[in-house]
């Protein structure tokens, strides 16, 4: 039941659009209304069918809102027609326009909206590799980790463009320095470590490590995204301390 | 007072109605900038993108989509759009480039369907200009045209099936139902979901002759040609395509989906 509530409430209305969703599902109804009153077929398919959509992607518990991706237009269309069947409600001509252009704009301007919600570090792996090609130029023979990173491993060695050494990569979960500290002491030569840490990066420094400064460096760290609550984060770890490879 | 249904609302403008071209064109062009912009501050592949890409590089490295099995033993996704990003690859675009085209011409091409549909059931441009803006700006289709991954690709076909749908249903003429079984095979080799196009289809014909709008024989034909044309094509593209795999794919989808619908019963 979590699940199928999951669906009908973030992964459908995510990819609909909530204000589209709730008017597309009115819509539907005032269309079936429609062919009932007047017996045409083409008010049946497109209510049927509205509902058809949304309860099939329900039914066999969609993974992911993107497959909700074909109501899109159709919740659109509808939309608008059902602004203008409430627009015919009011009395005066001038009135109905300005309902309507009234309903539009405010769609119009809810989208804008949330297209400007847009993620603002979404370079959050591009920019931690460039930091890391930059530093490395220093330290050429270098290897590079990842710890719990997940599926992102195959963003990392792409921007990277070369082959990186996951850690426990089945996980993909925010590191803590414990975590941190127990793959670490297994790395001989000098690494660099991509992980995820909660909030700002730089947290997990030497002294959480309780590692000297020498051995352990910051790189570079970004926001993953808006919300500010973690970072992927890199750094540099030298087990004999600072040297250069030049 | 009017309803909707027997006669479409009138708020129409008339400085719309005069200048709907221009204002088409301008619809476009904001869609146009929208998606060029969402690119340019979130410039980034996500981690669908990068199965793609993986096996583009396959593809490429071994010369043919079927030899991409041998990386990828698994692979299930339909492969009309990889076939499509390969072949633009052939021009000298990077695999990122050619796949970030692909997405923002599908993606630009739902705003005159949109249009489109919407004028189906009213001749008022300011209402299909409505349904026009809304699709230029919706933050979902503008993503989604500015991201490298198959579904603006798979919306273009879909949502241009579902048109010549419903110009099936208006006109009661065979013609669209082609287009609209073509665009429906080309959609379901992009995404499985396209499949229910075969519903969406069912529904419009069997109401069509519930209603007693055709008749028993012609529901029979136009269903026949449909099934038969859309058939043809989904199956008979491999071979041009080079994704012959693929034939062994269908049938593995047919049985998941199958146990899905079987496991949502159960709940009842």
């Amino acid at each position: 039941m979590k699940i199928l509530l999951d669906i009908i409430i973030k992964k459908i209305p995510g990819t609909l659009f909530e204000p589209f969703m709730i008017l597309s599902l009115i819509a539907g109804a005032y269309f079936l209304f429609a062919a009932w009153k007047t017996k045409r077929a083409i008010f049946l398919t497109v209510s049927v069918t509205l509902f058809f959509m949304y309860f099939w992607r329900i039914g066999i518990q969609i993974v992911s809102g993107r497959y909700a991706a074909m109501l899109i237009v159709p919740a659109i269309v509808l939309s608008v027609f059902l602004i203008a069947a409430v627009a015919e409600y009011f009395s005066w001509k001038k009135s109905k326009q300005l309902f309507f252009c009234f309903g539009i704009f405010a769609l119009t301007i809810a989208s804008i909206g949330k297209l400007c919600l847009f993620n603002r570090t979404a370079d959050y792996i591009p920019y931690n590799c460039k930091k890391l090609q930059e530093d490395r130029l220093k330290y050429y023979d270098s290897a590079v980790y990842s710890i719990h990173m997940g599926s992102d491993n195959r963003r990392l060695e792409y921007y990277l463009k070369q082959k990186i050494i996951p850690l426990d990569a089945e996980k993909d979960t925010i590191v803590s320095p414990e975590i941190a500290v127990k793959f670490i002491r297994e790395m001989k030569t000098t690494s660099y470590i991509f992980l995820k840490e909660r909030g700002t990066g730089g947290r997990i420094n030497a002294a959480a490590l309780g590692l000297s400064e020498e051995k352990w460096q910051f790189i570079s760290s970004r926001y993953r995204n808006n919300k500010h609550r973690s970072s992927l984060s890199v750094y540099r770890y030298s087990p004999e301390g600072y040297r250069s490879s030049h | 007072m009017k309803r909707f249904y027997t006669e479409f609302p009138d708020v129409s403008m008339e400085f719309v109605e005069k200048h709907w071209k221009l204002l088409f064109f301008l619809i476009l062009l904001s869609g146009f900038v929208l998606r060029l912009f969402f690119y340019y501050v979130e410039p980034v592949l996500n981690r669908d993108s990068m199965f793609y890409i993986e096996i583009l590089n396959s593809w490429a490295k071994h010369g043919s989509f079927n030899g991409v099995l041998l990386d990828f033993p698994d692979l299930w996704i339909p492969p009309l759009f990889c076939a499509m990003v390969h072949y633009l690859t052939l021009t000298g675009l990077s695999i990122e480039h050619a796949g970030i085209l692909l997405s923002m011409l599908s993606g630009m091409v739902l705003i005159p369907l949109t249009y489109g549909i919407a004028a189906i059931f009213t001749d008022r441009k300011t209402i299909c200009l409505a349904a026009a803006l809304l699709s230029a700006v919706h933050p979902e289709l503008v993503e989604f045209s500015s991201i490298f991954l198959r579904d603006p690709f798979y919306l273009a076909f879909s949502s241009g099936s579902i048109f010549l749908i419903l110009r099936y249903l208006k006109f009661k003429s065979c013609v669209p139902l082609i287009g609209a079984a073509v665009l429906a095979s080309l959609a379901g080799n992009t995404r499985f979901e396209a499949l229910e196009i075969l519903c969406i289809f069912a529904f419009a014909c069997g109401f069509l002759f519930i209603r007693k709008e055709i008749s028993w024989k012609k529901a029979m034909v136009d269903a026949s040609i449909f099934c038969a044309v859309f058939l043809l094509f989904f199956l008979l593209i491999h071979p041009f395509l080079g994704t012959t795999y693929f034939y062994h794919v269908v049938w593995g989808r047919v049985v998941l989906y199958l146990e899905r619908f079987t496991r949502f019963f159960s709940l009842f």
